[in-house]
């Protein structure tokens, strides 16, 4: 999982496909997503004739709204990207991407399966908890909907362990590095992440994270923070 | 291998061996064998006989896992009595995930030195795949359609029978692809191919074959022709015929479906020889 940032700069920065390495843009969860944003299934995903017409490997739904959303599917460079018609609207979407059923006597599709399934995104400025473990040094680590601001971050974040409010120190914002997305396409403004230290003894085996007036209850596993990244972005 | 190295061995000896002319009319391939005139003969194994001739043939894939139309057009011709030469071109139409399409498959050359000897008549050459069109798709050939090239060495006999011949054809190759899944981006190809040919009457006639090929879209196949050599018009063949593809229904096909009976082949080929 150390591999993703360096398998994202690749992606990014050459013009080989990277096929050693598979995830999905924007993330799961992933909060303010830019009006024209592609969605991407990076690496590792069919190699296919550049212009060989492609089954509905992608289905983009708008939530609120409802119904599918128009868009085109391309695959190349080792991506499979939806281009939706018109510009995403302000809500919520879910995307999913599906092994196509009907691929007889023609190029196969062989996608990762890790990158199969659906996830979520949304245009909405909101920050939200998509994530939550302990890192193996000790600190609690959360993986936020957007990059938080410097300031706001340690007024807003409040954590309760057994409906009791836990005293947070040393909040420190997860830089792209460390998230693993310091070279993500351009208009992806990605995810971001914070850890910390918690002032009571052990470790909980779950916690409610608030922000501001909301709230996710979320299981505690031991992770690396660029583990949790993977989680989010299907990394294999 | 085995059929490039008799073809080889052939070859060397091929100061002693007495030509076409020399031999007896018995055996003067304009007399005997009618199954082998004309532009077409087996799935594998292929015409041997002197003369021109063009031929249409069509080549349907019936099934859930089929939708495939295949035609090709083929020319053939004989030079100085020993050397045979072939053209051919498939065109498909074809199924792809927004419906049908249609495009070029991989232009096809034939070239072999055609020795007599006895009643055995020998056929050592190439042919040569070039890729002239993108249609993804396969038939019973992965050489066929799917854009690819390349070359390969080839032995083919057939013995004259009194009431039937017998067919044999090896060979090896070298391919190369675009290399999307499930072609390999080079593949080695070996193929034997043995069968029967039969006139049943002045008009009508049988030719029956089975070939084991890899690597290929279709590793273990047997088809069967049934021909008719109206009267009414001189040189015109008219055949129909099946292919079962055995290996692909047992599921050894390299692409990744499981065994299962989903698909027949019919054929339909016309041909005149000149």
């Amino acid at each position: 999982m150390r591999a993703l940032p360096m398998l994202l700069a690749l992606a990014a920065c050459t013009d080989e496909p990277s096929f050693e390495a598979s995830f999905i843009t924007p993330a799961d969860g992933q909060t303010n997503v830019a009006p024209f944003q592609i969605l991407r299934v990076h690496g590792n995903a069919a190699k296919i004739p550049d212009d060989f017409p492609l089954p509905d490997l992608v289905e983009v739904l708008d939530l609120d709204r409802g119904g599918r959303v128009q868009g085109s599917v391309s695959s190349s460079d080792g991506q499979i990207r939806f281009t939706p018609d018109q510009a995403w609207l302000r809500g919520e979407y879910l995307w999913t991407v599906r092994q196509p059923l009907d691929d007889a006597r023609m190029p196969e599709f062989d996608i990762d399966p890790a990158m199969l399934g659906s996830a979520s995104f949304s245009t909405l400025d909101q920050l939200r908890v998509i994530h939550a473990a302990w890192s193996p040094s000790g600190s609690l680590c959360v993986l936020l909907s957007r990059p938080p601001r410097q300031q706001g971050i340690e007024e807003r974040l409040r954590v309760t362990v057994d409906g009791e409010p836990v005293p947070l120190r040393g909040i420190e914002i997860l830089t792209p590095v460390e998230l693993g997305q310091d070279a993500l396409d351009a208009g992806d403004n990605g995810i971001g992440g914070v850890c910390m230290e918690l002032s009571i003894g052990g470790r909980p085996e779950r916690a409610r994270f608030y922000i501001d007036d909301d709230s996710w209850l979320r299981d505690l596993e031991v992770l690396e923070p660029l583990d949790m990244v993977a989680d989010v972005r299907r990394g294999s | 291998m085995i059929a490039l190295c008799m073809g080889l061995a052939l070859a060397s000896t091929e100061a002693d061996i007495p030509q076409a002319a020399d031999l007896p009319a018995a055996v003067d391939s304009d007399e005997e064998s009618a199954g082998t005139r004309h532009a077409n003969l087996g799935h594998r194994i292929q015409a041997d006989g002197l003369g021109a001739a063009v031929g249409l043939a069509e080549e349907w894939v019936a099934g859930g896992d089929g939708g495939i139309l295949a035609s090709r057009v083929t020319a053939r011709g004989a030079i100085a009595g020993r050397y045979l030469l072939s053209a051919s071109l498939p065109f498909a139409t074809y199924r792809v995930p927004t419906g049908r399409t249609t495009g070029l498959g991989n232009l096809r050359l034939d070239g072999y030195r055609r020795i007599q000897r006895g009643d055995v008549v020998h056929l050592i050459g190439a042919q040569v795949h070039l890729p002239l069109g993108r249609s993804y798709t396969w038939t019973n050939d992965a050489r066929s359609i799917w854009p690819g090239g390349g070359v390969s060495a080839v032995y083919q006999g057939r013995r004259v029978g009194e009431a039937f011949d017998l067919l044999f054809r090896g060979a090896l190759g070298l391919y190369g692809t675009g290399g999307f899944a499930p072609y390999p981006d080079t593949y080695l190809q070996g193929s034997v191919a043995a069968g029967i040919d039969a006139d049943l009457d002045e008009q009508f006639g049988i030719t029956a074959e089975t070939a084991l090929t890899f690597w290929d879209t279709s590793p273990w196949e047997g088809s069967a022709w049934l021909r008719v050599d109206p009267r009414a018009v001189e040189g015109l063949r008219a055949r129909m015929g099946v292919l079962l593809p055995f290996g692909t229904w047992m599921g050894l096909s390299p692409s990744d479906k499981p065994a299962g009976v989903r698909e027949i082949t019919a054929t339909l080929d016309i041909s005149l020889a000149l």
